[in-house]
């Protein structure tokens, strides 16, 4: 039978790695080919433009500051959404009163594992009605604003826009030249709220399971050693963890470089034609497909092959620095 | 569906609001906006003309039929029935039969292949035929004709000349008219006459009554002006209006060409002045700048705030939520300055919903006439009842009631004459529109002045200006 093996696997693989073929890996190549010519999208004559577009992308000041946004948002986005989700985990999983026996979360748990995944399963349009009523800048209908007038921190004639603010904050904008800037907008740190928000189930699943297959005992030697909540979760939990910390690290990186649907989704359209909440792939969508702008389809190309080189290079670093010397097994 | 004229095709959100918000009360402005192309001209006859008279310049025979292709939309049928009817009477023994369609260009792309067109096509709906290639492959006729012919009710008086200021205009590519534009879509400050009557305040129609207004307003915690923040377009439309009622026809022009320092004039200064201060005053809804336009509207409709921007689809848009008292009218905006270069009442009107007539028709003589009968005043007149939306034809619904926006709408436009107001940058450059978006967004989120405004126009004017890759268009009218 042995010899039948071979046919049998090509016959499973053929249709899926043709599709795969066709419809991922030859467009990847179709885009990586458009970057080097001025093409417009739809005509017939392709004109090569070499490295053009490449060098064309540092003297935009709109891709440079969407750049600079994602970079905001590599740093932030990641580190907040791991942190609250390991806290979270930990105290479903382990982070039980002292008063029962064993180890266990805190009362609950099942039901708030299931209230913080449910962003996960609403679709993006969904949450952006939602937070945009959340943000909305009116003091008697925004639910942010009437909780900030009812605190007293802001006055009814002067709600916050929160999805309309381009002041940078914490730091002032930085200014190159006459044209760059770079800053991170109030708005943008909205949609990463919203991004957090979305993002936090799903991780604190990830470190659920990761937790549950710790090995109870040794939570509870910890616990006989006399070793307090916070000392287990830095010296138990965390360690042994590294790869789920690892994993979460790379899919939010990746996708603290894409964001594009909440900033293509959130912000008016005042607000993004002020690139205040641009990214580099709402940048890339508007030069490709917006209404009317159909004459730099290379360009928009040449700037989808910069955001994967830069997802890619990202990723690298990223598992090269996470990767463990040497493996806990238990 | 074709774009607006006047406005990007980023606008596209709007025109589809309006289409399904055409529960019969609203303009539908659709004239296609067209990049110049190669013409071939068609004005030959195919040699079916019968007899022509002073009553039947195009030669019509009545044994034959007319086959009319009808947009099946928010305007109901009953019109087109009632167009048909009148041609019928007119030549007694023809008959016309109109063939309804949702979606034009689907259901006539192969009988234009199969050359085999109907004789007349209401060219809506949300999906039309393009014009551009229509031309190219000289399957449509130069309107030219219909126009220089005698009107029905008098025929001295030339069709073109029974028709509203900027009709035929609407309808040139390559500047020959080859659409016909049927009714009209009126945009200005909307405001609820109910309320205003029940505090016996009247429309303001220069900036100072406006400021005392405004000033009366706020005492009773009644914003004077929103708009619909969260879409600039409504703002780009007052701004514009604005610099075309103080600056003249030519400041607008000037921006739309281009030209050096066109956003820096003194009448685009004045008009971002004026703004800011309604702004700095406190006369402006607060947190309009990030609300949407049902919000903002619903405003307007509860007497939060006494004035918005909008066009005359508004009623038919907040139809579920007025209130049983609620009285929307339109005026126009008021002058800025006691030196505006153009009147009180200029205002932004675009004539739509376009009528063709193919060139392979079976009976072009019959298609010409239907349209030359439905521009009666008579039938004009019915359009209106029937639809709720002003017809191009002059004075044809004067003295029609029934919706206070549509009565206001006709005051409108006839005070208004010859003042109406039109650009084209943005849909020329969507880059200088995206630009306008963003300027606009900043202005009314209390961003900076008309400095910090006419600079970042400026600046992406010049910079639309020098890319030779931008292929630029000249206006002169």
């Amino acid at each position: 039978m042995r010899h039948r093996r071979l046919p049998f696997i090509a016959g499973f693989l053929v249709a899926p790695v043709v599709l795969y073929l066709v419809y991922v890996i030859w467009p990847y190549l179709q885009t990586f080919g458009y970057s080097f010519t001025d093409w417009n999208g739809f005509s017939p004559d392709i004109p090569y433009a070499g490295f053009g577009n490449y060098t064309d992308l540092f003297k935009d000041e709109v891709f440079l500051r969407a750049l600079f946004h994602n970079v905001v948002i590599l740093t932030v986005y990641p580190i907040i959404t791991i942190g609250i989700a390991l806290f979270f985990a930990f105290m479903l999983n382990v982070g039980g009163s002292g008063k029962t026996a064993g180890v266990t979360g805190v009362r609950g748990s099942a039901f708030y594992k299931i209230v913080f995944f449910f962003p996960q399963v609403l679709s993006i349009a969904i949450v952006a009605i939602i937070w945009s009523r959340v943000f909305e800048s009116s003091a008697d209908t925004g639910l942010l604003n009437s909780l900030l007038l009812k605190l007293g921190l802001i006055d009814h004639d002067h709600p916050k826009l929160f999805l309309g603010e381009t002041d940078s904050w914490p730091f002032k904008g930085l200014s190159i030249g006459d044209d760059i800037t770079l800053d991170s907008p109030v708005v943008l740190w909205c949609l990463i709220a919203v991004a957090v928000w979305g993002g936090v189930g799903f991780y604190l699943v990830l470190f659920s399971a990761g937790m549950q297959s710790i090995p109870r005992d040794i939570y509870e030697a910890a616990l006989l050693d006399g070793s307090s909540r916070v000392q287990s979760f830095f010296q138990v939990t965390l360690p042994l963890l590294r790869e789920q910390i690892s994993v979460a690290w790379v899919y939010l990186g990746i996708a603290a470089l894409d964001f594009f649907l909440l900033a293509f989704a959130l912000p008016s359209v005042g607000v993004q034609a002020n690139h205040a909440s641009e990214v580099m792939s709402t940048w890339m969508y508007y030069t490709a497909f917006s209404a009317g702008r159909m004459d730099k389809f290379g360009y928009a190309c040449a700037m989808g092959i910069a955001l994967a080189l830069f997802t890619l290079l990202f990723t690298m670093i990223q598992l090269r620095v996470t990767r463990s010397r040497d493996k806990i097994e238990f | 569906m074709t774009v607006t004229p006047d406005s990007p095709s980023e606008l596209n959100r709007r025109t589809v609001l309006r289409r399904a918000a055409a529960a019969g009360l609203l303009a539908a402005p659709a004239a296609g906006i067209l990049a110049a192309c190669a013409s071939t001209d068609t004005t030959g006859d195919t040699g079916d003309k019968g007899a022509t008279s002073e009553s039947n310049p195009f030669g019509v025979d009545p044994a034959k039929p007319v086959e009319a292709v009808v947009f099946d939309g928010g305007f109901g049928q009953e019109y087109a029935k009632y167009y048909a009817a009148s041609y019928e009477k007119k030549y007694s023994g023809s008959k016309v039969g109109i063939v309804w369609s949702k979606e034009v260009q689907t259901d006539l792309q192969p009988r234009f292949a199969g050359n085999n067109p109907p004789d007349v096509i209401n060219n809506s709906s949300p999906k039309t035929l393009g014009i551009d290639v229509l031309v190219a492959n000289s399957q449509v006729e130069d309107l030219t004709q219909l126009f220089e012919a005698g009107s029905v009710d008098d025929a001295k008086v030339k069709v073109k000349d029974t028709l509203l200021a900027g009709v035929i205009d609407e309808g040139l590519y390559n500047d020959k008219p080859y659409t016909l534009n049927a009714a009209f879509t009126v945009y200005g400050f909307f405001h609820d006459a109910t309320l205003f009557a029940a505090k016996g305040w009247t429309v303001p129609k220069t900036w100072e009554e406006f400021l005392t207004l405004a000033e009366a307003a706020k005492k009773e915690g009644i914003a004077a002006f929103t708009h619909q923040g969260k879409y600039p377009w409504y703002m780009n439309n007052v701004i514009i209006d604005w610099v075309w009622k103080v600056g003249g026809k030519s400041a607008v022009v000037a921006i739309d060409n281009l030209e050096a320092n066109a956003w820096k004039a003194p009448a685009v200064v004045t008009v971002i002045d004026k703004i800011k201060e309604m702004l700095d005053k406190g006369y402006v809804q607060p947190g309009a700048a990030q609300l949407d336009h049902t919000t903002t509207q619903q405003a307007v409709i509860d007497g939060k705030a006494l004035f918005i921007p909008c066009g005359t689809w508004l009623e038919g848009e907040m139809a579920k939520t007025l209130k049983p008292d609620t009285k929307l009218e339109v005026s126009a905006q008021w002058s800025l300055t006691a030196s505006d270069a153009s009147p009180y009442g200029t205002v932004r009107a675009a004539a739509g919903e376009g009528w063709i007539v193919p060139s392979g028709g079976k009976n072009k003589a019959g298609g010409l006439e239907f349209l030359r009968v439905m521009l009666s005043k008579d039938n004009a007149r019915k359009f209106a009842e029937l639809t709720k939306s002003l017809p191009v034809v002059k004075g044809a619904a004067d003295g029609l009631t029934g919706s206070s926006q549509f009565t206001s709408a006709n005051k409108v436009l006839a005070e208004a004459g010859a003042n109406i107001v039109s650009t084209k940058f943005g849909g020329w450059y969507p880059d200088l529109y995206k630009a306008f978006e963003g300027a606009i967004s900043n202005l009314m989120s209390g961003k900076g002045g008309s400095a910090e405004f006419t600079d970042a126009m400026q600046k992406a004017a010049d910079k639309i200006a020098a890319d030779p890759n931008v292929k630029k268009q000249k206006r002169t009218a």
